[in-house]
Formats: C-alpha cells, sequence, structure tokens
C-alpha cells in the first residue's frame, strides 16, 4: 500500500487550538490500486518530543480506523471527533520542543506502511510557546513582564 | 497530500546495512587473505574461522534486519507499531514538607551534604586508581610517562577540592530553607517566598529568582549524556546588608509565575522544571547558590488533578 493517499480534514481549521477542546475531522484514505487488506489502519492524536534529548512521544486518543484482516475499500472516509487533552502543551524551548500531530499509520501485509501526520498545536490562549530566539534567556519582573536582564550577585 | 515519507527511518535503515554488511565482509576478507595471499595465523585457524563465522553471521542477520527496516518502511508511534499506553507529561509532585504556619518547604535540587558525600565517593574512587596506578608504575619502571599519570592526579584533586569546598559549605553556612505559599502553582498565580538561614551570619547579598530548566538526555555513542539550560528567569528580589538570626526569616517575598510560563513538563529523557535559585553572599564565608525545584502546574489539570486547592 504504498502509494496509499491519506488526507485528515479538521474543523476548525488547524494549526492552533486551546487545551480541551473539542474538534472534528474527516479521514479520507485512497489506494489507486483498489481495495486493500489492512494490518492496520490507525487515527492518533499523540505529542513527541524534539531537540538535543532523545525522542519521547505520549498518545493521548488512538481511534482504529479498520481492524486487522478487514478489507478496506480503494476509497475510505470515515469522521471521527476528538478532545484534546489539557497537557502537555505545545512549546518550543532551546533545548525541548513539544509537538502535538494528528497522524494516521496505515500497513498492509509484512511489508510497506504509510504514515500521514498533520501537526496541530495545542496552548491556552496568551502562551507564545516559544522561549524567543535560541539561545535568548527571557527575564521577567515581578509582575512577570519580559524585562531587561537583572545584575548578578 | 501524500504521505510524508519518514527519511531518518530510511536514514537508520541505510546505516545498519552498511553496518551489518562490513560485518559480513571481514571475515570474507581475512579468508580471502589467509587463503589466497598467504597471510599467516597465529594461533588455532580454526579458532580463526570460528571467530569469522560468527562475525559472518552476525552481519547476516543484521543486513536481513535492514532490509526489513527498510522494505516495512516508517512505524506509528510505539514499537513495533503497538499503541502506546496513555502519557500525560505531567510531572511527580515534588516532596515538601507542611509546615505549621500553612506554608510548603521545598527540597533542594542537591544539597551541600549530599554534593559533599557524593564528589568525595567520586574522590576516593577516582584517586584510589590514579595513586595505585602512579605507585605501581613508579616502582616498575623508570621511564614511565609520569605526566600522563598526572593528568589524572589533578583532576582527581579537582574533584577532592570541590568536595572540601561543598563541606565548608555545609559546616559554614547549613542549609538554605525556602518556603512557598502554594507548591503547585499555575501560570499568572501570585506566589509568597519565605528565605531563613539557621545560624546567626550577616549576609552581603540575597537573591531570589525564579528560573525555569529544560533538561535533556541523550546518547552519544555508548554513552548517556544530559544537558540543562536555564531559559527562563523572573527575578523575585535582590537584597543587601541581612542579618540572619537562627532560622528567623530573612526574606518574605510576593512574586507572579510568568503569566506564559510553560508549565513543568517530565518524560523518559526531557524535562522542563521550575526552580526558585537563592544566592547568597556571605563576608569570610563560601558563596551560596542552591535551587529548590517546585511544580508549575497548567491550570484545567490542577483542578483536576489536586482540586484547586491552594
Amino acid at each position: 500500500v504504498a502509494d496509499l493517499k491519506i488526507l485528515i480534514d479538521l474543523t476548525p481549521q488547524p494549526p492552533a487550538y486551546r487545551p480541551g477542546d473539542k474538534i472534528r475531522g474527516v479521514v479520507t484514505v485512497r489506494n489507486p490500486e483498489g481495495a486493500w487488506e489492512a494490518t492496520y489502519l490507525n487515527l492518533m492524536l499523540y505529542w513527541q518530543t524534539s531537540g538535543i534529548g532523545t525522542r519521547d512521544e505520549g498518545v493521548a486518543k488512538t481511534i482504529v480506523l479498520a481492524e486487522k484482516g478487514t478489507q478496506v475499500p480503494a476509497m475510505f472516509t470515515r469522521e471521527f471527533e476528538l478532545e484534546l487533552p489539557l497537557f502537555p502543551w505545545t512549546y518550543f524551548g532551546q533545548l525541548i520542543k513539544i509537538q502535538w500531530q494528528v497522524g494516521v499509520f496505515a500497513k498492509s501485509g509484512w511489508f510497506g506502511s504509510t504514515e500521514f501526520e498533520l501537526p496541530i498545536e495545542i496552548r491556552p490562549e496568551g502562551m507564545a510557546g516559544s522561549t524567543g530566539p535560541d539561545d535568548t534567556v527571557i527575564y521577567y519582573d515581578e509582575f512577570g513582564r519580559p524585562t531587561t536582564p537583572p545584575s548578578t550577585v | 497530500m501524500s504521505p510524508r515519507p519518514s527519511s531518518s527511518s530510511r536514514i537508520g535503515g541505510c546505516f545498519l546495512l552498511v553496518f551489518f554488511g562490513l560485518f559480513m565482509v571481514f571475515p570474507l576478507f581475512v579468508a580471502w587473505l589467509v587463503n589466497t595471499q598467504g597471510a599467516k595465523v597465529s594461533g588455532s585457524i580454526t579458532v580463526m574461522y570460528i571467530v569469522l563465522g560468527v562475525f559472518f553471521l552476525v552481519g547476516l542477520f543484521g543486513v536481513i534486519y535492514g532490509i526489513k527496516n527498510l522494505l516495512q518502511g516508517p512505524k506509528p508511534p510505539g514499537k513495533g507499531g503497538k499503541l502506546m499506553a496513555q502519557y500525560s507529561g505531567i510531572p511527580k509532585a515534588p516532596e515538601v514538607q507542611k509546615l505549621a504556619n500553612g506554608y510548603y518547604r521545598l527540597n533542594p535540587e542537591a544539597s551541600h551534604k549530599a554534593q559533599f558525600w557524593t564528589l568525595l565517593a567520586v574522590a576516593l574512587f577516582w584517586n584510589g586508581i590514579t595513586w595505585t596506578v602512579f605507585l605501581a608504575d613508579s616502582k616498575d619502571s623508570d621511564d614511565s610517562p609520569v605526566w600522563f599519570i598526572a593528568i589524572f592526579m589533578i583532576v582527581g584533586a579537582l574533584i577532592f577540592a570541590g568536595a572540601i569546598w561543598n563541606l565548608l559549605k555545609w559546616l559554614m553556612v547549613g542549609e538554605t530553607h525556602v518556603d512557598i505559599n502554594e507548591p503547585n502553582p499555575t501560570p499568572g498565580q501570585k506566589l509568597e517566598i519565605l528565605v531563613s538561614q539557621p545560624g546567626r551570619y550577616s549576609i552581603d547579598r540575597l537573591s531570589i529568582h525564579l528560573v525555569c530548566k529544560e533538561k535533556a538526555t541523550y546518547r552519544q555513542g555508548t554513552d548517556t549524556k544530559t544537558k540543562t539550560e536555564i531559559v527562563r528567569e523572573a527575578p523575585v528580589c535582590d537584597l543587601e546588608q541581612l542579618t540572619s538570626r537562627d532560622g528567623q526569616i530573612l526574606a518574605h517575598q510576593a512574586c507572579q509565575v510568568p503569566t506564559d510560563a510553560m508549565p513543568g513538563f517530565a518524560s523518559s529523557n526531557n524535562e522542563i522544571t521550575w526552580m526558585i535559585r537563592v544566592k547568597m553572599v556571605l563576608p569570610g564565608r563560601p558563596d551560596v547558590e542552591q535551587f529548590y525545584p517546585f511544580r508549575i502546574m497548567a491550570p484545567d489539570v490542577k483542578r483536576i488533578e489536586v482540586g484547586g486547592r491552594g
């Protein structure tokens, strides 16, 4: 199933969402070669870390679109709903980045898997999600406002 | 849109193929040298062929595994296509001691006492080995490269000096106490910080900061390395000319957790931790810099996990 064409449509439009938001979507999987037998066909909502550290990942929700051994039609469409998790938030730090994805993973037989990932952002309003340019430390005053670096002791 | 190819898994697969391919080629090359070029073998030729055979088999299995990986393509999150368990990324609550005044006492990231014992153990181990080698070497030969061993002895001396420095801090300054009114604040929440110091000292300068540290662990060759960096810093206060009197409060400060602070996060190899950093300059004594971890929580998570207490 190397030629699978996968499409995910989300409502509201990606990428920015708030923690706990409910989103709806439609996943379309098209195989130009006709029907195929699924080893797995899953939709996942998951986060991954990236950066210098070894990658960690966590799955918030898995929807099995087709059970193992199911014949999947050449044009497969399925609607779904997701409640976005409260944590972790999307984050772009200096050493660590945390990114959310809605992904569809398909495999038939022993060989030949296909994946499609749609990056989304989950963070509350007012959360910039970034520490600014690389190698920059942001300093705050006692009211939480960005300020100039303090004198060192 | 078409599926995104996973280039990293393909590069990894190719690397595996080349690596194990070399395992296969090496014994064939040695066998060719011995059989056709007349290379001499020291020891048993049977043992040599057994060793070469093991190399070849390891290489063969590696190549088969590499080809299978390449043909299978990308895997979904989780090993071997299996679904992963739910994993929230919420760090464990810090260990705190609830005080009679309603505040919570934070533990330092590494106390002077703990640092002293750790460094002392490392120094004893390191110096034990280097001095043993040095003494044995100096007896055995006159032309030994003393400078080479001296490098290791200097490192050992520095580790020992670090242990002594922490012992001085432990004995001459003691452990600074940091108490907060809320061990799990949320972004934007007001935080009260009390700092006290056992003993009677005059303190030239005391500064308190909220800092956010990122910690990433990664593999480099056969080593596991950790990189830590302070990525955010919010000053709380900077006080001068104080006197500590047997644990009385030195500083009682209020601040606001930055409204756009990323809450604490913890996974196997990546961590985001907020800490209170206390720096003190004491005349005639070692300067003190200690970090006291606490947990900033996402508001909705806190409401569910701790019922919004505090």
